[in-house]
């Protein structure tokens, strides 16, 4: 219990750090928003435009503590601020149309990538020396090593450009707008191939070796000899006496890879204008869309911890030492 | 985002807010009979789906409030769906009447009167009238985040008389001022006076007058449709698609695969890229603005006239329209006058006035006889002992201007003047402008439809572009004057005596006239704006000159 309370401590505390943060580093950005703001418009508006829009965007000229205030007030109800790019849209509204894009592309794809990963990583492990174990960690080794930028360019190239198998672009087609139909459900998944192979390729070999070292770790224990002595069946052996302990580090990795869900894969979803918060999050940057980057930073951070709280407290679970601090139970 | 488009973009949105009304530079509005309106040309074959382009925007939101056309409405918001009274062309003297069917002055050019076209309806159905134009001014006025164009600065009264007529009352006789009330967009009553504050309301299902109807809608695509009873006359276009690009490059690709009818972008080396790839594929640059060198005429030596010339005789603006500018532009003249307002140009101005000459010899011996003296290192020193070296303003990463810069000084190197390119962020840019900080920068005016409007800003002593500090009674005066009268012949006059004083005082230094990006393809339609048939801005991000070329459309097939 007294873990439990440590751990949600903890997690307020980094919630409160990263809110901070979130305030304190666009504002130490060099110039003033409001001339970043008027750089995309301007140039030659006229002093009463220039007037109107510093009116209608509202800059405040508050005491940063007040800002301060108002801006953590605003988090607590929801009211995050105005994306200056699609102003007055919320931005709540604008992460809130981006994120069930990268949820459902990045999130799919990181949960087979894990699966798949980790069970053949089970797999090869224990029958190691065989073909499988000798080829698909260094063909998988190999793709990885290439930048997810690159492979994606080259599937949009082949698959996309050359045979024309695959959409180049966008999360669905044009003539199919969101909707519960059969026919944008297709589009929808027609349009996810590409970036979700790319994802996955980029992603499944750190799970396959990762998975496949800690099961040859364990399995050289000297409690998995002793049961393979006391003629524990292969597949109870592997499973639930070395698998079980092998996969802990997994877990970890898996945390901070549900994360970087919610960030997106940027250059991913950048490479195949998809509609996801990695996309919105670059084109934020490049337009100087404080409150939009502001917004994005912080569901980003929020996913992190939670994630990281979540893990944490499943890890006491799964690894009873992490409760009693190291003693034996 | 390639600098270009930003400049393209930027001077268009200035030369919307800065062009409509001269209700005198064609002679055409005073009196009442306005050019061709978009309308009438009707045509009884049915086009195909028409694809805009005008910038590439990675994504939409449903934003389709008229007040923000300039800034973060969907493209279309003004000119498909919104529509002022009238529009002025920047690209010739046509005036086109849309709400407004004539506009008269009176009481000494201090009373606007216009009469409009009650044949227009809202979309919903509802009759358009008087009343909508002046609810739309009183919310400008209760509203001042809305009013971009300041139109309350000038105006004391809105008055409705009758359904058709409305009486606008100014402050003072400022006749080119009626540009801007006569190109706000007008919204219906019935709706926006609900709506509360107009600058945060998205405006999601627009009801307008114009040609269009907002059809579907996503975050990666919208399309509109014709409307079919527009007063206009039949829509030529049945539907015009907006699709979302996430860069230039993937907007350019689809420009020059031929999937887009009408763009505004910059591409470089575009008649390999864009034009060999189908007889269709055309692009016409029209000049916009004037892009000028700006001395800090409060600065001891940049406040010499005989420097400035010499600095002027020095630069080889071939190179910076060639080299810097792709050759897609053209060099500018010493009247500022732009090519396509060359009526407004002094027929008596000497030919020396008129053009530019490139000469670093006579540079030279222009500042010697002025006493300047080249010091061991090459660098020409004033005779009170002050090196000429001056440090010039770009934007970095508007990367034509910033090899403009570079022409630029490696031009007054060999006359013996050194300049040192400070690349600056935007913001910071900006601000040095404006509050004076600079010697040399490098800007452009804004464009506008006849040459006041964009010379006043950049000459008049109270301009807002005044960056400059160009204080002069002679060139206040001619404003003045172009200001207080309707008479087009009287206009031309005062623009004359500002002419000669541009040509012979070098206030600023022009260097090239900004271009309009444009590309259009005449595989589905026909009728668009090309250097032959210049009728009006053709840019697809010019609104709302957009409606009226959609209206000069003619389907192929």
């Amino acid at each position: 219990m007294r873990y439990v309370v440590n751990r949600l401590i903890f997690f307020v505390v980094s919630v409160w750090a990263a809110v901070t943060i979130n305030f304190i580093l666009p504002r130490m950005m060099p110039g003033d928003p409001a001339q970043a703001m008027f750089a995309k418009f301007s140039n030659n508006l006229t002093p009463q435009a220039m007037h109107a829009l510093e009116l209608q965007f509202g800059f405040s000229n508050q005491p940063i503590f007040m800002q301060y205030v108002t801006y953590l007030k605003g988090l607590l109800t929801g009211n995050w601020g105005l994306s200056f790019t699609y102003y007055p849209t919320p931005t709540t509204t604008v992460i809130g149309q981006s994120l069930p894009w990268t949820l459902g592309l990045v999130g799919i794809t990181t949960l087979i990538s894990v699966f798949a990963g980790t069970g053949l990583g089970i797999l090869i492990a224990w029958r190691r020396g065989k073909v499988l174990d000798t080829t698909l960690p260094i063909a998988s080794l190999f793709v990885q090593a290439a930048p997810y930028m690159w492979t994606g360019l080259i599937l949009l190239y082949v698959f996309g450009f050359k045979f024309g198998w695959f959409p180049i672009a966008h999360g669905y087609a044009d003539d199919t707008p969101p909707s519960f139909t059969w026919a944008f459900f297709l589009s929808a998944l027609r349009h996810g191939i590409l970036p979700a192979i790319t994802i996955f390729l980029g992603s499944f070999s750190g799970w396959l070796i990762g998975m496949r070292n800690n099961m040859i770790l364990t399995l050289g224990e000297d409690y998995v000899t002793f049961a393979e002595a006391k003629g524990v069946r292969p597949m109870r052996l592997v499973m639930m006496y070395a698998a079980r302990n092998a996969i802990l580090p997994q877990i970890t990795s898996f945390a901070i890879a549900i994360g970087n869900v919610v960030s997106g894969s940027i250059l991913t979803e950048v490479v195949y204008s998809y509609p996801g918060i990695g996309a919105q999050l670059n084109a934020a940057v490049l337009q100087q869309d404080y409150p939009l980057i502001q917004g994005a930073f912080l569901v980003i951070a929020l996913a992190v911890l939670l994630a990281n709280l979540i893990v944490d407290l499943l890890y006491s679970r799964l690894d009873p030492r992490v409760r009693t601090g190291g003693a034996a139970v | 985002m390639n600098s270009k488009w930003k400049v393209g973009v930027v001077t268009g949105a200035a030369a919307l807010m800065t062009a409509s009304l001269v209700g005198c530079g064609t002679g055409s509005t005073n009196g009442g009979n306005t050019a061709g309106s978009g309308s009438g040309k009707t045509t009884a074959a049915q086009g195909k789906t028409l694809t805009i382009v005008p910038a590439p925007y990675g994504s939409f939101q449903r934003n389709f409030n008229p007040f923000q056309y300039q800034t973060t409405a969907n493209g279309g918001t003004f000119g498909f769906i919104y529509e002022p009274l009238f529009y002025d062309s920047l690209v010739s003297s046509n005036q086109y009447a849309l709400l407004g069917k004539t506009a008269t002055w009176s009481n000494g050019n201090k009373t606007l009167t216009v009469k409009l076209n009650t044949a227009a309806k809202w979309s919903d159905g509802k009759a358009f009238t008087s009343k909508d134009v002046v609810f739309t001014f009183n919310l400008l006025k209760k509203y001042p985040a809305i009013d971009t164009s300041g139109v309350w600065s000038e105006l004391t009264n809105v008055a409705a008389q009758g359904d058709d007529t409305v009486v606008f009352t100014f402050k003072k006789a400022d006749v080119p001022f009626a540009m801007y009330i006569e190109q706000e967009p007008i919204v219906p009553e019935h709706i926006w006076s609900t709506v509360g504050n107009p600058a945060k309301y998205t405006n999601p299902n627009p009801v307008g007058t114009g040609p269009f109807i907002l059809d579907k809608f996503s975050s990666q695509d919208y399309t509109m449709k014709a409307n079919p009873d527009y007063y206009g006359g039949k829509v030529p276009v049945p539907e015009v698609n907006f699709p979302a690009y996430n860069s230039n490059d993937s907007a350019n690709l689809a420009v020059a695969q031929g999937e887009v009818d009408w763009a505004g972008q910059f591409i470089q080396n575009i008649d390999k890229v864009y034009a060999s790839k189908s007889p269709n594929n055309k692009y016409w640059f029209p000049p916009n603005n004037v892009v000028n060198l700006l001395p800090n005429l409060k600065d001891p030596i940049l406040s010499q006239k005989v420097v400035r010339e010499a600095l002027s005789l020095a630069i080889n603006r071939d190179d910076l329209a060639n080299k810097g500018e792709y050759g897609y532009v053209q060099v500018a003249s010493p009247t500022t006058i732009l090519p396509t307002n060359k009526d407004w140009i002094d027929p008596n101005l000497p030919a020396a006035d008129k053009k530019f000459t490139y000469n670093t010899a006579q540079a030279e011996k222009l500042l010697e006889g002025a006493g300047y003296k080249k010091n061991s290192s090459g660098i020409f020193v004033s005779p009170s002992g002050q090196p000429l070296s001056f440090n010039l303003a770009v934007v970095s990463g508007w990367t034509d201007w910033d090899a403009d810069a570079q022409i630029i000084a490696q031009n007054l190197k060999q006359l013996g003047v050194q300049v040192n390119v400070q690349q600056m962020q935007y913001a910071g840019y900006e601000a040095a402008l404006q509050s004076h900080k600079f010697q040399l920068a490098i800007a452009s005016s804004g464009g506008g439809p006849n040459p006041y409007y964009i010379d006043e800003n950049v000459y008049a002593s109270h301009g807002s572009m005044n960056y400059e500090q160009w204080d002069d009674p002679a060139t206040d005066a001619a404003f003045q004057a172009f200001e207080s009268t309707s008479d087009p012949q009287k206009q031309k006059e005062a623009m004359y005596k500002f002419e000669k004083i541009a040509a012979e005082q070098l206030p600023a230094i022009p260097l090239f006239y900004g271009g309009t990006w444009y590309e259009y393809s005449t595989k589905n339609y026909t009728g668009w704006p090309s250097a032959d048939n210049p009728y009006v801005s053709p840019a697809p991000w010019s609104w709302p000159a957009a409606g009226i070329v959609i209206m000069h459309l003619k389907p192929t097939n």
